[in-house]
C-alpha cells in the first residue's frame, strides 16, 4: 500500500515537471478543491496555460517531497559531502519546485535555488517563471517577491543588456505587480516590490526614468481611482507624485503635461477662483490668472518677500502647487462619489501635508515637535541671525498664514469638511481635527 | 453607518471571561504530532513557534508545561557553526528572524550559555551594512523587522556595542513616513507591525526623541475600529496581533489610554475559542500559537492581573527584563 | 476594489425563480475556480431573489461580495454582484435600467418560461463591461434619479435573508444546481482562514 502511494506520488511529481518543462506559457497555479480520487485518473491538470493540481492529493505529494528533501539533502550531516551531480540535482531541482508550489513560504528551499543558479544548475529566466506561478496563487507571498528581487539584481547587473530587454523585464515585473495588486487588495508586498523596482532602475546609468515615472503616474491614477478602500496603492500614488514633483525641469514638464488628459493649469485656477467666490479678500486681482507667468503666480500668491538672497524656483513652485492642487480635486471627487472610505481621507492628509510644507519651506520655517521654527536655508546654508528669536518666528508664521495660496487652501479644507459633514461622512470631522491637532492649524482652522 | 466600515461584530454569546487553563492546555499539546501535514507546514517558522508558545506559557505561570531541556537541545542543533546564526528547525538555513526567537527563549530560561553567544554577535554584525540597515540573511533582503531582531537580539546578549548603533537608528528613521508611521523600507507604507519594530528599535537605542509622537500616536489610535479591535492598516479588518502591535507602541509612546481600553478588552476575549483554547484573529476563526500570545500579551498591557506582566518593547514577561537588568526606554511626555 | 461581477435577470415564479439572462466577469479569479464561483453566483441569485418581495430592494453583503436585488412588482428581478465598494445607489439605478431595456427587447409572455439559451439580449453583456466603473455609469444615468435610496433594504450577511432555520450550507448541500466539484469548492472556501501575516 505504501509502496503504491509512492508510486503514485512520484507520478503525480513528473507530471507537474513535465507541464513545467515544456509549457513555457504557463502562467498560474492553483490547487483545485476535489474530495477524493474518484475519478482515477491524474490530479495534475493542464488547461489554457494554467496548473491544476487536486486538492486530495496535496498532503500526500507534500509530506513526501518535504520529507524526501529533509533527508536527503537538508540533513546537516550528509550536506557537507554531497556533490550533487547532474541527475541528483534534476531531482532535487523537481523536488524544490513541487513543495515550494504548495508552501512558498520556506526559505530554506528558495535559498537552495538560489545556490543552485549560483552554480549554474538552474536557469534565472526559468526561476521567474516558476515564481510568477507562486504568486498567481499567492499574491502576498513576500519570500517569492523576494526571490524575483535577488533574481533581478543579478540579471541587471550585466551592463552589457540592451535597453529594450531591460524594457521587457520591466513591463512583466509592472504587469506581475498589477495582477497581484489585483488579487490582495492591500498587497503590502506587491507595491512594495514596484517601488523596489523603479529604486533599482535609478541605480542603472542607461536607463531612463522620466518616462516610466509619468506612465506610473499616470497608471497610479487610473488604478486608485478604482481601488478606493486600498491605501496601499494610494501610499503608491503618493510615491509617483513625489517622483513627478522631484522631476519639474521644462524637458520633463512638457512631457509630463502632454501626457495627462487635464489643463493643471486651469485647474489650479478653477481652484483659486472657486475660493475668490467665497470670500472676494483672499485674493486682490482682476486679471486672468491663467495668463499670470508662473513667477508672477508664485508671487501673488505667496508675497515675494525672502529670508535669504537665494533665488528659490518659483516656476518648480507654481508646478508643484499645479500638480498637488489637481490631486486635491481629484481626491474631492472620488470622496464624494465614494463616500466613507478613510483611505481616500488618509490620501487627503498627505496632500495637504506636502501642500503646507511647501508653504512653510517658502518662508524658511519647518516644524520640529510640533512647533514652527526657523530652517537654514538648504540652498545657501545661510544661518538666519534672527534664528532664535520668537517674534521673528511669530512674524514669519504670520506671513505663511497671510499669504492668499495658505488662505485659500485653508477655506477649501474648511468649506470640503462642512459639505461631507452633510453626507453624515465621519471621517469629515475626523479631518477637521487631524488638521487641527496633528498638522498643527489649530490657530488657523 | 457600520455597514460601510470593514469590521466585525461581536456576539453575544462570545466568550466574555479569560480561559487560562484552556490555553494553558492548548498550548501544552500543540504541535505533539511531528508526523502531521501541518507540523510539516509550518516547521519553517517552529523556532517563532516555541517563542510564542513558552512566552504565552511564562505570561500565565505555566511554563513548566513545555519540555525545556528539550527544547534548549533542539535550540543547540539549530545553530549553524560556520555563521553562528540559528535556524527556524534542523536542517533549515540560519536567519536573523529565528536567531531573535531563540535567544529570547534561552532569555526566559536563563540559559543563554547553551549557545555560542560569539557566534550569534558574529552573524549579527555579519548582516549590517554600510547604511545602517540589516539584512535577514546572507541573501540581502533588507527590513526594518531585522533592524529590530538585531538590536532586540544583541541587547539580550548585552553587546549592543558590537554594532554601529548611530547608523542603525539613522535607517530606521529614515524609513518614517509624513503620517509619523513606519515602514518595512525607506519610503514604504507604514504598518502598525512595522511601527512596533522601529519603535521599538528606538526604544532599546534610547532614542524616542526621534520620533513624531504624536502624530504616530494618532495614527495608532485610529486603528481602532467600532468593534473595538485594532486594524494594522486603513480599512484592514481587525486582527488580534493588532492588539499587541499597536498597543505596544502606544505604551512605549506613554499613551496607552489614547484608545478605549474596556471595548479593545472585550474584542479580544471574544478571540478565544471555548472548546479548543487559544486565540484566533478575529471571533470565530481558528486559533494559532502566535495570536495566543498576543492575546494574551494584549491582555497583560491592558492591565489584567492574571496575567504577568509583559515588557512591551521585547514581548517578554517583565521579570526576565528585570532580571537581565534591561532598560528600554519608555517616552516621557 | 470597484468591480462587478455578475449581472443577472431572473423571473420570480411562485415556487421558484429561473435565471432569463446572466453576464459575469470573473477574470480576477483563478481559470480552474472560474466555473464554480459562475455556479455559485447563480445559485445565490436564485435563492436570493426567491427570498425578497415583489417591489422591492435589497442590498446584501456576504464575505467579500455584495448582492444587489431587485424584484419588480411584475416578478422580473435583476441581480448585480460586486464587491463593497461599489455603490449601493448606482448599483441599483443600473439594474432598474437594466430590466428596463429587458422588458423592452424581450415580451412578458415569454418571461415565466423563458431559458438562458433561448432568450436574446446582448447588451447584457455590454452593460456588465460599461458599469465597471461605476462613475462613467452614474453619469449615464443621472437623468433617472427617482431611486430612493432609504428604501434599499440593508443586510449584513445573506444568513438575515434566509427563512428561520434555513442555512446557507444545508441549501447548497441539496442544491441540484451545483456541481460535486462547486460543492467541494464551497466547503474549502469556508474552511479557509485568513493569515494575519500582512
Amino acid at each position: 500500500m505504501e509502496e503504491d502511494k509512492f508510486a503514485l506520488v512520484e507520478k503525480i511529481i513528473k507530471d507537474i515537471e513535465n507541464v513545467l518543462s515544456k509549457n513555457a506559457e504557463l502562467y498560474a497555479f492553483d490547487i483545485v478543491p476535489v474530495d477524493s480520487n474518484f475519478r482515477n485518473k491524474t490530479p495534475v491538470l493542464h488547461l489554457e496555460n494554467c496548473l491544476g493540481l487536486e486538492s486530495w492529493c496535496v498532503k500526500h505529494v507534500y509530506m513526501y517531497c518535504y520529507s524526501e528533501l529533509m533527508d536527503k539533502y537538508f540533513c546537516k550531516t550528509k550536506r557537507r559531502n554531497s556533490t550533487l551531480g547532474s541527475i541528483h540535482s534534476e531531482k532535487l531541482g523537481r523536488l524544490l519546485s513541487v513543495t515550494l508550489l504548495l508552501n512558498p513560504e520556506l526559505n530554506t528551499l528558495w535559498n537552495k535555488r538560489r545556490d543552485m543558479v549560483l552554480r549554474n544548475l538552474l536557469e534565472k529566466s526559468s526561476e521567474l517563471k516558476l515564481t510568477r506561478l507562486v504568486l498567481s496563487r499567492k499574491p502576498k507571498c513576500n519570500e517569492a517577491f523576494g526571490y524575483r528581487r535577488w533574481l533581478l539584481e543579478a540579471i541587471l547587473q550585466d551592463e552589457n543588456l540592451q535597453s529594450n530587454y531591460v524594457q521587457n523585464l520591466v513591463n512583466e515585473e509592472l504587469h506581475l505587480c498589477q495582477i497581484a495588486s489585483d488579487k490582495s487588495p492591500n498587497n503590502y508586498h506587491s507595491w512594495n516590490h514596484r517601488m523596489w523596482l523603479l529604486n533599482t532602475l535609478k541605480k542603472i546609468t542607461n536607463f531612463s526614468l522620466d518616462l516610466l515615472y509619468i506612465k506610473e503616474y499616470n497608471f497610479s491614477e487610473r488604478w486608485t481611482s478604482k481601488h478606493v478602500s486600498d491605501f496601499s496603492c494610494f501610499h503608491y500614488r503618493q510615491y509617483c507624485i513625489k517622483n513627478v514633483i522631484l522631476h519639474l525641469n521644462d524637458v520633463f514638464w512638457k512631457m509630463f503635461q502632454n501626457s495627462i488628459e487635464i489643463d493643471l493649469r486651469k485647474c489650479f485656477v478653477n481652484v483659486l477662483l472657486k475660493a475668490l467666490q467665497n470670500d472676494m479678500t483672499l485674493l486682490n486681482t482682476d486679471e486672468n490668472l491663467m495668463e499670470y507667468s508662473d513667477e508672477k503666480l508664485i508671487n501673488l500668491l505667496l508675497s515675494n518677500t525672502r529670508n535669504c538672497n537665494c533665488k528659490h524656483n518659483n516656476v518648480y513652485l507654481c508646478r508643484k502647487f499645479e500638480v498637488l492642487f489637481h490631486e486635491l480635486v481629484l481626491n474631492s471627487e472620488l470622496i464624494q462619489f465614494y463616500k466613507w472610505h478613510e483611505s481616500l481621507w488618509y490620501h487627503r492628509r498627505y496632500i495637504v501635508h506636502e501642500l503646507i510644507i511647501s508653504m512653510y519651506e517658502y518662508f524658511g520655517l519647518k516644524k520640529q515637535n510640533g512647533a514652527l521654527v526657523k530652517d537654514n536655508c538648504k540652498k545657501c546654508n545661510s544661518n538666519d541671525l534672527r534664528q532664535k528669536q520668537v517674534k521673528i518666528v511669530r512674524y514669519d508664521c504670520n506671513r505663511v498664514y497671510s499669504s492668499a495660496i495658505f488662505k485659500v487652501l485653508i477655506s477649501h479644507e474648511r468649506k470640503f469638511i462642512a459639505e461631507r459633514n452633510g453626507d453624515s461622512d465621519k471621517f469629515a470631522e475626523r479631518h477637521e481635527k487631524y488638521l487641527k491637532f496633528v498638522e498643527g492649524l489649530n490657530i488657523v482652522i | 453607518m457600520s455597514f460601510t466600515t470593514k469590521d466585525v461584530v461581536l456576539k453575544e454569546d462570545r466568550p466574555k471571561t479569560l480561559l487560562l487553563q484552556k490555553h494553558s492546555d492548548y498550548l501544552a499539546s500543540y504541535g505533539l504530532n511531528k508526523d502531521d501535514y501541518e507540523y510539516c507546514m509550518t516547521e519553517y517558522l517552529r523556532m517563532s513557534g516555541i517563542y510564542w508558545s513558552l512566552t504565552a506559557m511564562e505570561l500565565m505561570g505555566q511554563s513548566s508545561r513545555m519540555p525545556k531541556e528539550d527544547i534548549i537541545e533542539f535550540i543547540t542543533q539549530c545553530q549553524d557553526s560556520e555563521s553562528g546564526g540559528i535556524s527556524a528547525s534542523i536542517g533549515h538555513d540560519p536567519h536573523i528572524l529565528y536567531t531573535l526567537s531563540a535567544v529570547q527563549v534561552l532569555a526566559m530560561y536563563d540559559r543563554l550559555d547553551a549557545v555560542d553567544i560569539v557566534g550569534i554577535v558574529r552573524y549579527i554584525v555579519s548582516l549590517q551594512q554600510e547604511d545602517g540597515s540589516f539584512y535577514g540573511d546572507k541573501w540581502g533582503e533588507i527590513d526594518t523587522r531585522f533592524s529590530f531582531c538585531a538590536v532586540m537580539c544583541l541587547s539580550l546578549l548585552q553587546r549592543l556595542d558590537a554594532i554601529d548603533i548611530n547608523k542603525t537608528v539613522e535607517f530606521v528613521l529614515s524609513c518614517m513616513n509624513f503620517d509619523g508611521g513606519f515602514g518595512s523600507k525607506p519610503g514604504s507604507e507604514s504598518h502598525a507591525g512595522l511601527i512596533y519594530c522601529c519603535v521599538g528599535t528606538l526604544s532599546i537605542c534610547k532614542r524616542m526623541d526621534a520620533l513624531h509622537a504624536d502624530g504616530l500616536a494618532w495614527w495608532l489610535c485610529e486603528r481602532q475600529l467600532p468593534s473595538g479591535g485594532l486594524n494594522g492598516r486603513p480599512e484592514k479588518l481587525p486582527d488580534l496581533c493588532y492588539s499587541w502591535w499597536v498597543m505596544s507602541s502606544l505604551s512605549m509612546l506613554n499613551r496607552i489610554h489614547w484608545v478605549d481600553k474596556k471595548s479593545l478588552e472585550e474584542f479580544i476575549l471574544a478571540c478565544q475559542d471555548n472548546e479548543t483554547g487559544g486565540f484566533s484573529d478575529r471571533p470565530g476563526d481558528i486559533t494559532d500559537p502566535f495570536h495566543t500570545l498576543f492575546g494574551l500579551a494584549g491582555l497583560s498591557l491592558l492591565g489584567n492581573t492574571s496575567i504577568k506582566p509583559v515588557n512591551p518593547t521585547y514581548c517578554m514577561p517583565q521579570e526576565t527584563i528585570d532580571r537581565l537588568k534591561l532598560k528600554p526606554q519608555i517616552l516621557q511626555i | 476594489m470597484v468591480k462587478v461581477y455578475a449581472l443577472l435577470i431572473l423571473y420570480k415564479g411562485i415556487n421558484n425563480a429561473s435565471i432569463l439572462k446572466g453576464a459575469y466577469d470573473l477574470r480576477s479569479f483563478s481559470y480552474f475556480q472560474r466555473s464554480s464561483v459562475q455556479e455559485f453566483m447563480t445559485f445565490v441569485s436564485k435563492t436570493m431573489v426567491e427570498r425578497t418581495h415583489p417591489a422591492s430592494r435589497q442590498s446584501v453583503k456576504e464575505g467579500e461580495y455584495m448582492l444587489q436585488v431587485y424584484v419588480r412588482a411584475d416578478n422580473l428581478a435583476g441581480v448585480l454582484i460586486s464587491d463593497h465598494e461599489y455603490p449601493n445607489r448606482v448599483a441599483h439605478t443600473l439594474i432598474t435600467k437594466t430590466l428596463d431595456e429587458f422588458t423592452a427587447a424581450v415580451p412578458s409572455s415569454t418571461w415565466a418560461t423563458g431559458k438562458e439559451s433561448t432568450i436574446d439580449f446582448p447588451s447584457l453583456a455590454l452593460h456588465l463591461e460599461k458599469y465597471q466603473n461605476p462613475k462613467e455609469a452614474d453619469a449615464l444615468t443621472k437623468i433617472q434619479n427617482d431611486l430612493d435610496e432609504t428604501k434599499i433594504i440593508l443586510h449584513d450577511t445573506i444568513k438575515a435573508v434566509l427563512e428561520r432555520g434555513e442555512k446557507l450550507d444545508d441549501l447548497v448541500a441539496k442544491s441540484d444546481s451545483l456541481s460535486m466539484h462547486s460543492k467541494a469548492f464551497y466547503k474549502t472556501a469556508a474552511k479557509t482562514n485568513s493569515c494575519c501575516n500582512f
